[in-house]
């Protein structure tokens, strides 16, 4: 009983011990892992995990939106990649030991770097009281949301000059991030969209001409065809060229 | 009056340089346009002009004012008689009377200086007045010593006579002034100047004269370098009204039908002849040029450049006759001398023309050495090269002038009327300056007593005055000029070899003007020349006339018989001036350039006639070509002096005979017995050239023909044969005296002239017991009797030894080839022109080609090799050093920077390995560096505090 | 004892260090394309936890915190993740469809 008066006493400890564990445990699983599939796996518990960070910091409607957005939009996004794109010769691709090494000493300098300032200010180190954790109320949401309407309702009684420069919201960006949500998705779109191929090769789609060339050298040919096509394509006026496509389309997926 | 006549004379001086100049720049369009007939009358229409201004100019002369107050033909008219009273004088006051006559003429020396003195109206000082007036000045005392010293005399005649009744007659002054100033060198001044007396105007008018006559010939006679459409048909001179009447004389009348076939026949072959296929209607054939492959030259026609040459040359002879100072005349006398090499050299493809032409050009420079010494000599010694006064300079005639005038008015022993040759006192200054120094300070007196006693000391002793023989050297270097420009001897063998030359140029520039040059040098020297000098003058003559005579009766080439004929007339004049006839020697070239000129011409005609000019192919032409014919006649009885003794000749009667008159002269004075030397060998002579001058014309003109071919081809044209005529006119008349005025003619105006050193004067040596007579004593009767006789009894014996040989048929026509062969060692001697030529080779020729081939030798093998071997050093240096600077150093260091440059671009590309994952490493390696600097670096303490 | 210990934003900093190392050498050592894309995220995420850590009133005094401007950025972040992502996977199927193959070794093209 007291050992869970202890543990309950110390649960900031446990369970961020434990998010950050599973965050950076899985974080390693996305990096050692050879198989893509795995890694994408990996990378949503990883994800997931963080989002339980961003919770016990008092983050929660930004922890569910890291759930909702991240975990349940983006990373569903990169599942679908994964599956148009792994086929066999690309599940597993090996590095390099020479790489590995030289990324290890990069990035363990960096990380060196980045944990000597993570600790070396005395006012990130300085512990708060835990007890006050059930006093703080962290409702976030409602201000959240209003904060990106343009009115900060946080800092209404806020005395402290510095910080009121930030007082006007977030409206701005806000909208800057709509329509840059709106460009990306187009864009997006446009570009992974299928491309129509011409009479001479005979090939349609991008799968019946994996299938065929799967060899490196042919790559090349396949490269200058496709330039040869694709040029032909934009200037084709043949109508016999714009009735195939128009057959064709149904055809393609 | 001065100024006109200068300015007219300069004027016709240049118009044919201006002609020259036409023809130069657009004879080459002329001859493409086919207008070459344009260049010819260019020059004729430049040199009759000045022929018309040099006439011109002697009428403004004579109605000019002479210094007596009368105008200048009133003057010679007045000279005349005084000269004909003096003649009257000495031939009646022979023996006595005649140191009277002489004294008279003292007398008058002083009253014409006092008249002279008074009348000083003329456009600048006159020479004559100024020296008078300073003499006057200076020797007042004496002047009244020499009116003095006549009465000394005992003669019972007034002295006081008026000016015109004295011996001496009018004196004439001569013009001379500076057109322009090239450059003052110290004391020396280079000018453009001109000296003008009656000489100059009469040689004007002959030059001109007889240039504008050859320029109307040679219009005609150089037509072959005309395109063959544009040369004058041949002629029928018979319808020609005025040649006809010639024909109608000359020709016979069985023959007229003949010569009307022989004129169509002659024009067809003629063009025949001359065209060579109708492309080449430009050709002109040299037959006497073979090509390599055995054809004969082809060229085309050089009409224009001809009438070029003669252009140049006669401003050439204009500019020498004009000449005021000697340096002048040297310049002019080179520019004849190069005249002359075109115009021998005009047929350049004939390697005998170019050769020709070089030899009179290098025989030429030779005299000219010599020239120059004697112009060196002549300015040191009396500081000037001009011949008369110009303004406070003295000229050399008048300083050598005032030098005998002061030597005669300050001896009173010595008599005027013979005179020794003096030395100027400025000679003596500027050669002998150590002599003077001393004896000044020995003696302490002034340089002209010092002088002055250092040749009284000489005297005594007997020796020549200081300064004599430097006098005697000048004058004989200026002399040297002459024998090479007059053909005498050493320096004549030019003149044979310059009848290379087209006939035109033979007539003017070696008979009439050129050549004459020479002789028109020593006459208008003459006052500077010493009686030394002046014997070795004649002496030269002599030898020079005797080689000429005794060449030509060999000679079978009509040119060459008339070239020797030259060098003997040119002897002739020479040594009448070397003997002192100053007017003989000049009067003989005027008419022989007459005479002379036509025989040239007339032998060009016939040359063009029969196109050959060996005379042993030619005969009895006076049928065919009769104008020339008798033209030449007149020339023949012209030259060999052919006239009714003491009533009338042509004119070489009066030169040849008034030569020999003073050659007998000198010989009487000079103590030889009957003439001396001078005398006899020229009368020998004169015989000769009778003998050769007719051995001519019989061959040419006389006889049956030798060649029936040519004899039937033969005809002549009017254009050449109307200076024949005219000339024919000349050469009978010119020296005649003048029915209508009085005293105008050539003898006057010559003796107008006459230089005051020996006016009147007898010349006595300084150095030897040579005495140059006075020229009026030689028109004593006492010496032109018997000198006229054996001068005419020569001619005839001349002329009847020529026609025995050459003239009458049957055995005698044999009779050349028959005295040949007796006197065979003679006759080859004679042939072979005294092999002067082998003579020179041997001497000068060879000796100068093999030391021009042993430097030759140095110039190629050591000269060169040097030359070579520093052009291969200079060649590897540079190459050596292009190695090392421009490739090694500066290539190399611009391609090293390239390479440095292109391997560090290289190097950094290799950053861009289009591998995504380094990118990654790089950019977490940056964010690491920047963040350590950062730390480093920025205080963010400080920062925040702001 | 690290259990004891009270739970300060140098912690969060620290596990945000390390999961932005994860990423980063993910990125560099991953040949497959989409194997980079999820080291991106993983960066990305990294740097969300240290604006979160950064604006909790839990883990900084009032005075000291970002307060809802971290957690402001936090979702700007997010979305602009999710952005990226999209595009970086049109490219990838782009890429995969002209070169017919997602090791980005093979994307060298642009090499120097």
């Amino acid at each position: 009983m007291e050992l869970m008066a202890v543990a309950w006493a110390y649960w900031h400890q446990f369970f961020f011990i434990i998010f950050a564990g599973s965050a950076v445990g899985f974080g390693c699983g996305v990096l050692i892992s050879q198989n893509i599939v795995r890694m994408a796996f990996y990378l949503v518990l990883s994800l997931g995990s963080t989002a339980g960070l961003f919770f016990l910091a008092g983050a929660e409607f930004v922890g569910a939106m890291q759930l909702m957005i991240y975990v349940g939009g983006t990373m569903v996004l990169l599942i679908f990649g994964v599956m148009l794109t792994a086929q066999k010769d690309f599940v597993n691709m090996k590095t390099h030991t020479h790489d590995w090494i030289l990324a290890t000493v990069v990035g363990g300098s960096l990380l060196m770097v980045l944990l000597f300032a993570a600790f070396g200010s005395e006012d990130w180190r300085s512990p708060q009281d835990p007890t006050d954790a059930h006093v703080v109320d962290t409702k976030a949401a409602t201000p959240l949301g209003l904060a990106l309407t343009g009115v900060r309702v946080d800092k209404l009684d806020d005395t402290n000059d510095k910080l009121n420069q930030g007082k006007s919201g977030y409206l701005m960006p806000f909208i800057i991030i709509s329509v840059h949500l709106l460009v990306v998705l187009i864009g997006a779109a446009y570009m992974a969209r299928t491309k129509k191929l011409s009479h001479a090769t005979g090939l349609r789609s991008s799968r019946a001409r994996l299938s065929v060339f799967k060899m490196e050298e042919e790559d090349e040919v396949l490269e200058e065809e496709k330039y040869v096509v694709l040029r032909k394509d934009k200037q084709a006026k043949n109508p016999l060229d714009t009735n195939d496509n128009n057959t064709e389309n149904p055809d393609e997926d | 009056m001065e100024n006109t006549i200068s300015i007219l004379l300069g004027v016709a001086v240049l118009l044919p340089l201006g002609a020259f100049f036409v023809n130069l720049l657009a004879g080459h369009a002329l001859r493409k346009k086919n207008l070459s007939r344009v260049a010819a009358c260019i020059s004729m229409g430049a040199i009759v002009t000045s022929a018309v201004l040099s006439f011109i100019s002697l009428a403004v002369w004579l109605q000019g004012e002479n210094p007596s107050g009368k105008s200048n033909i009133q003057a010679l008219a007045e000279l005349k008689e005084s000269n004909a009273e003096h003649l009257k004088h000495l031939n009646t006051g022979f023996g006595g009377h005649a140191e009277h006559a002489e004294h008279e003429e003292h007398g008058a020396v002083g009253h014409d200086e006092h008249q002279g003195h008074d009348e000083t109206d003329h456009d600048h000082d006159s020479t004559l007045n100024s020296t008078t007036s300073n003499r006057n000045e200076q020797f007042v005392a004496h002047e009244d010593s020499s009116e003095v010293a006549p009465e000394t005399g005992a003669t019972e005649e007034s002295h006081t006579q008026p000016a015109s009744d004295s011996h001496h007659g009018p004196q004439f002054e001569p013009m001379s002034g500076v057109y322009y100033t090239l450059g003052k060198f110290g004391s020396l001044a280079l000018t453009i100047g001109y000296y003008i007396d009656s000489l100059t105007l009469a040689m004007f008018c002959m030059v001109t004269l007889i240039a504008s006559l050859i320029h109307l010939y040679a219009y005609k006679y150089m037509d072959d370098e005309l395109p063959s459409s544009k040369r004058g048909a041949a002629v029928d001179c018979t319808k020609n009204r005025f040649l006809a009447f010639f024909y109608r004389f000359g020709a016979g009348s069985h023959d007229d039908q003949d010569s009307h076939d022989d004129h169509d026949e002659h024009d067809e072959h003629d063009e025949h002849d001359d065209t060579d296929g109708p492309e080449d209607d430009f050709m002109f054939v040299d037959h006497e040029v073979s090509m390599e492959d055995g054809s004969h030259c082809h060229r085309t026609g050089r009409y224009p450049r001809f009438f070029q040459a003669l252009s140049l040359f006669c401003f050439s002879m204009l500019g020498l006759v004009l000449a005021g100072n000697v340096a002048m005349t040297f310049v002019f006398w080179e520019l004849v001398g190069i005249c002359s090499y075109f115009l021998i050299g005009f047929y350049v493809e004939r390697k005998s023309a170019s050769t020709a032409a070089n030899k009179a050009f290098i025989v030429n420079r030779v005299g000219d050495f010599g020239m120059i010494i004697g112009l060196m000599i002549f300015w040191t010694g009396f500081g000037t090269f001009n011949y008369g006064d110009d303004g406070d300079e003295i000229g050399l005639f008048s300083q050598m002038e005032g030098a005998t005038v002061h030597h005669v008015a300050a001896h009173e022993s010595v008599d005027s009327a013979s005179v020794p040759a003096v030395v100027p006192a400025k000679l003596v200054t500027a050669f002998y300056e150590q002599e003077i120094k001393d004896h000044k300070t020995e003696h302490g007196v002034s340089t002209e007593q010092a002088i002055a006693d250092l040749q009284h000391e000489r005297a005594e002793n007997g020796e020549s005055p200081l300064g004599y023989w430097l006098m005697i050297i000048g004058g004989l270097g200026i002399f040297c000029g002459c024998i090479g420009k007059s053909a005498q001897f050493p320096l004549h063998v030019w003149l044979p070899d310059a009848m290379e030359g087209p006939t035109p140029v033979s007539a003017l520039v070696h008979s009439a003007t050129m050549v004459a040059a020479g002789v028109f040098l020593v006459g208008r020297f003459y006052p500077m020349f010493v009686p030394e000098a002046l014997l070795v003058i004649a002496i030269i003559g002599t030898i020079t006339l005797f080689i000429g005579a005794t060449i030509a009766i060999t000679a079978n080439d009509i040119k060459k018989v008339l070239a020797y004929s030259t060098i003997s007339q040119l002897g002739y004049m020479i040594m009448a001036l070397g003997a002192g006839g100053w007017v003989a020697g000049l009067l003989h070239l005027f008419t022989h350039a007459f005479f002379k000129s036509l025989l040239f011409m007339g032998s060009g005609s016939v040359i063009h006639a029969v196109h050959t000019n060996d005379m042993r192919e030619m005969g009895g032409l006076r049928k065919k070509i009769p104008v020339t014919a008798y033209t030449m006649f007149v020339a023949c009885l012209a030259i060999a002096g052919a006239g009714i003794p003491f009533v009338i000749g042509t004119s070489g009667y009066y030169s040849k005979d008034s030569i020999l008159e003073q050659a007998f002269s000198w010989g009487q004075q000079n103590g030889f017995a009957f003439g001396g030397i001078f005398f006899w060998v020229a009368t020998a002579s004169a015989a000769i050239t009778a003998f050769y001058m007719f051995r001519m014309w019989f061959m040419t003109f006389a006889g049956k023909p030798r060649n029936e071919e040519r004899y039937s081809h033969a005809h002549e044209y009017p254009n050449m044969v109307y200076p024949l005529v005219i000339l024919a006119v000349f050469a009978i008349a010119v020296a005649w005296p003048n029915p209508l005025h009085k005293g105008f003619d050539l003898s006057t105006l010559l003796e107008a002239s006459r230089p005051a050193t020996i006016s009147g004067t007898t010349l006595n040596g300084s150095a030897s017991a040579i005495v140059i007579p006075d020229e009026h004593l030689s028109h004593m009767n006492s010496i032109k009797t018997p000198v006229t006789l054996l001068a005419t009894m020569t001619g005839i014996i001349g002329i009847l030894l020529a026609a025995f040989m050459y003239v009458l048929p049957g055995s005698r026509g044999l009779a050349a080839a028959e005295m040949a062969a007796k006197f065979k060692p003679i006759h080859n001697f004679l042939l072979n022109k005294w092999w002067f030529d082998e003579l020179y080779e041997v001497i000068f020729v060879k000796p100068s080609q093999v030391l021009g081939s042993w430097i030759s030798w140095i110039d190629q093998n050591i000269l060169d090799s040097i030359i070579h071997f520093c052009a291969r050093a200079t060649k590897a240096a540079a190459r050596f050093w292009e190695r090392l600077a421009d490739q090694i150093i500066v290539d190399g260091s611009v391609n090293l920077m390239a390479r440095w440059i292109y391997q560090t671009g290289v190097s950094l590309r290799r950053v861009q390995t289009g591998s995504l994952r380094q990118y990654v490493l790089f950019i977490v390696i940056a964010a690491i560096t920047v963040f350590i600097l950062v730390s480093f670096m920025w205080d963010p303490v400080s920062i925040a505090g702001h | 004892m690290l259990l004891f210990a009270t739970v300060s934003v140098s912690w969060y900093l620290a596990v945000g260090a390390i999961l932005f190392v994860l990423g980063a050498v993910c990125m560099a050592t991953k040949r497959n394309l989409l194997g980079v894309l999820m080291g991106v995220e993983l960066v990305l995420n990294g740097a969300n936890i240290n604006f979160i850590a950064f604006g909790s009133r839990l883990l900084r005094s009032e005075g000291d915190t970002l307060g809802l401007d971290g957690q402001l950025i936090a979702l700007f972040v997010i979305v602009l993740a999710a952005a990226e992502a999209a595009v970086a996977l049109a490219i990838a199927l782009n890429f995969y469809n002209n070169h017919s193959t997602i090791d980005i070794d093979r994307a060298n093209e642009l090499k120097g």
